[in-house]
């Protein structure tokens, strides 16, 4: 018994069709090692391989070539109805003829498991999932959110190694979405059944998963925890279909610690995160909207900025001058190491409650998006359209990708 | 107010539809209780005579039970056939899924005569085989398959195609999934399928006519007898039955079928 839930070694799936009558290699040599009891997440756009190597996994579709494991044995040529593994479908699949109790029972009378037995395991699915009173119901006669968890008592109740999740939340709305999204962290933490997890929307992986698997154009683009793949993208699909990045692309000037690169004529740090490089090679700067910061030309009080006490307030408290505390902005910024500082101007600036989005043009053409946090009215430092700014950011929060 | 006024005008025009419809039928059920042998006004009296000649009527009898086994037996076959048809059309994606389509619809755009024609050169000229209610029978499973596959791929259509492998997940084979979904689910339109099948047999008579042998069935036997005009009273009181029987099964099987596209 092996602690690897699910490995996939190489596989690799092609469908016939295809303008000119071709393959579409739907998969393509794919890796994988999902150990037990974790959330994992295969996430990407549509048609990227993502629900397609769910199916291998459950049997629905054989690999074209590679190996794929579930607790240790090889599975290619076993059907799905002898692997220990059960799905949770897009449109739940429940059997219309059939009641509540009866679809959650399915698997069970299908093993032969005595009525007695029966009855209470499906008593305790669908209390798990919190439908206890619905049991005598037709699955026509419930709204979309107690369908789904009828479709998850289903598979539940039949004790799976591994469930296979794909895009269950789909058709709820918003709000019903985000709330069991949490319930289904807590369920898998609770019960430490192996999930994998089919989804587009990068929010819901990120909120829910473990570790996971990138996908596009039917390869792993990278596979991380939600911090991993967010803070540190492997490639500009990564980091563009994982929330929000600016890319600037530049050529590498300088190695070390940190990596100098030229974008236009401007100079700007980033971090390889290990990956090699030569010099005067072709790269993208990719930097994430939040982690840039603008401040205003002109002179900073320091303390003011720093403590949020004035130098005046503070040596009137202590009686005396501070010297020293009123700098150019430009000088205080980069006192710290390992800072970028360009000169930008804002092209626009758009309000969204939360924070404030700012265009801010650098000095040739190239534009950033800048996010600031909106933290009321005491801190604010709202820019409008023309001003000039510097802008602002650490070395390790920019990545040096090749792509 | 509006509204009520169109009701009545529109009922007006329904009720006249349904007395042309169904006027030349309720006739027939007033002549078979009609004490004379020409079916024309004034009426002459009330008798059940007909329908006592009609029962003793060894041929007409032989031809009525042709009729029910051969109608049994084809529209098993065609049911069994047209639906597995239905299965592999709307399950499955096949090359040359669509002209398997067209082709399996054909006889319905075919005139009946022409398939008659067309089998009667197959059986005897092609084939050699004596006609007999085996060739009529297999006519007619031939025209039934369209009707049920259309009518069970209807149903099939109406429920998502991933219910089988949602019953493979849990456990069963593809053959148990089929046992245990797809034939429960659509149980109803295989049974209206069957009973329609059943009535198209019953009633054929144009194509059953060139592929006949001695043995007649129903409605064959029915149009020999308008040889004889003094026996036409006992087919008017067949009519009659017949009809009623009709009515009895189009509506249950139209039953059946919403109960199934209900679920």
């Amino acid at each position: 018994m092996s602690d690897t839930a699910v490995e996939l070694r190489d596989v690799t799936k092609l469908f016939l069709g295809g303008r000119g009558g071709g393959e579409i290699t739907a998969v393509a040599r794919m890796k994988l090692s999902i150990p037990q009891g974790e959330f994992f997440t295969l996430l990407g756009p549509s048609g990227c391989g993502k629900t397609t190597t769910l199916r291998m996994i459950a049997g629905f579709e054989q690999p074209s070539s590679g190996e794929i494991f579930i607790e240790g044995q090889p599975v290619s040529h076993v059907q799905p109805n002898r692997r220990p593994v059960n799905t949770v479908f897009q449109n739940y699949a429940l059997f219309p003829h059939l009641s509540v109790e009866d679809n959650v029972g399915f698997g069970l009378k299908v093993k032969r498991v005595p009525a007695g037995e029966r009855k209470r395991r499906v008593q305790e699915a669908l209390a798990l999932v919190q439908l206890p009173n619905l049991g005598s119901r037709r699955p026509s006669q419930l709204s979309g959110g107690q369908q789904q968890r009828v479709a998850l008592a289903r598979a539940l109740v039949n004790e799976p190694a591994v469930l296979l999740l794909d895009e269950p939340l789909g058709a709820l709305d918003l709000k019903l979405r985000k709330a069991v999204q949490l319930e289904l962290k807590h369920l898998q933490d609770h019960l430490g059944i192996t999930f994998i997890y089919v989804t587009h929307d990068q929010e819901e992986a990120l909120t829910m998963s473990n570790r996971i698997a990138v996908m596009n154009d039917g390869l792993v683009q990278q596979v991380g925890t939600p911090r991993e793949i967010y803070e540190h993208p492997n490639n500009r699909f990564v980091a563009d279909f994982i929330g929000e990045t600016n890319f600037l692309p530049g050529a590498v000037a300088e190695l070390g610690d940190f990596v100098r690169v030229t974008v236009n004529g401007m100079q700007a740090l980033g971090t390889a995160d290990g990956r090699a490089l030569t010099l005067n090679q072709h790269i993208i700067l990719a930097i994430r909207p939040e982690k840039i910061n603008l401040y205003p030309h002109g002179h900073i009080d320091i303390l003011q900025t720093e403590i949020g006490l004035g130098g005046e307030e503070l040596s009137q408290l202590l009686g005396g001058r501070l010297p020293g505390s009123i700098r150019d902005a430009r000088d205080y910024l980069q006192l710290e190491k390992n800072n970028v500082v360009l000169d930008g101007r804002i092209q626009e600036a758009i309000y969204i409650g939360t924070d404030v989005r700012y265009r801010v043009s650098l000095t040739n053409e190239l534009g950033l998006v800048v996010r600031m946090q909106n933290f009321g009215s005491r801190y604010d430092t709202t820019f409008r359209t023309g001003d000039p700014v510097y802008v602002h950011w650490a070395a390790e929060n920019a990545q040096v990708l090749t792509d | 107010m509006q509204r009520r006024d169109w009701f009545s005008f529109g009922s007006f025009f329904y009720w006249l539809l349904v007395l042309f419809l169904y006027l030349p039928i309720l006739l027939l059920l007033v002549f078979s209780f009609n004490d004379s042998e020409s079916l024309r006004f004034p009426l002459q009296g009330f008798t059940t005579r007909w329908y006592s000649e009609m029962l003793v009527t060894s041929g007409l009898i032989d031809a009525a039970k042709n009729s029910i086994v051969v109608g049994l037996l084809s529209s098993l076959v065609a049911t069994a056939l047209g639906t597995m048809a239905a299965i592999a059309i709307i399950r499955f994606n096949f090359i040359g899924r669509t002209a398997f389509l067209a082709v399996s619809a054909l006889p319905l755009v075919i005139p009946s005569v022409v398939i008659g024609v067309a089998l009667l050169i197959l059986y005897r000229l092609v084939f050699n085989v004596e006609l007999s209610l085996w060739t009529v029978g297999l006519a007619h499973v031939v025209i039934n398959i369209p009707i049920v596959m259309l009518i069970v791929a209807a149903r099939l259509a109406g429920f998502p195609d991933n219910l089988e492998e949602a019953a493979m997940d849990l456990g069963t084979s593809y053959w148990g999934a089929q046992l245990r979904v797809t034939l429960p689910i659509s149980f109803p339109a295989l049974v209206a399928a069957f009973l329609t099948a059943f009535t198209t047999s019953f009633d054929e008579y144009a194509m059953s006519v060139f592929v006949i042998g001695t043995d007649a069935t129903l409605p064959v036997y029915i149009f020999s007898l308008l040889r004889f005009p003094r026996r036409l009273p006992i087919v008017v009181a067949l009519g009659a039955i017949i009809m009623a029987a009709s009515v009895l099964i189009i509506v249950f099987a139209e039953r059946l079928r919403r109960v199934g596209s209900e679920q």
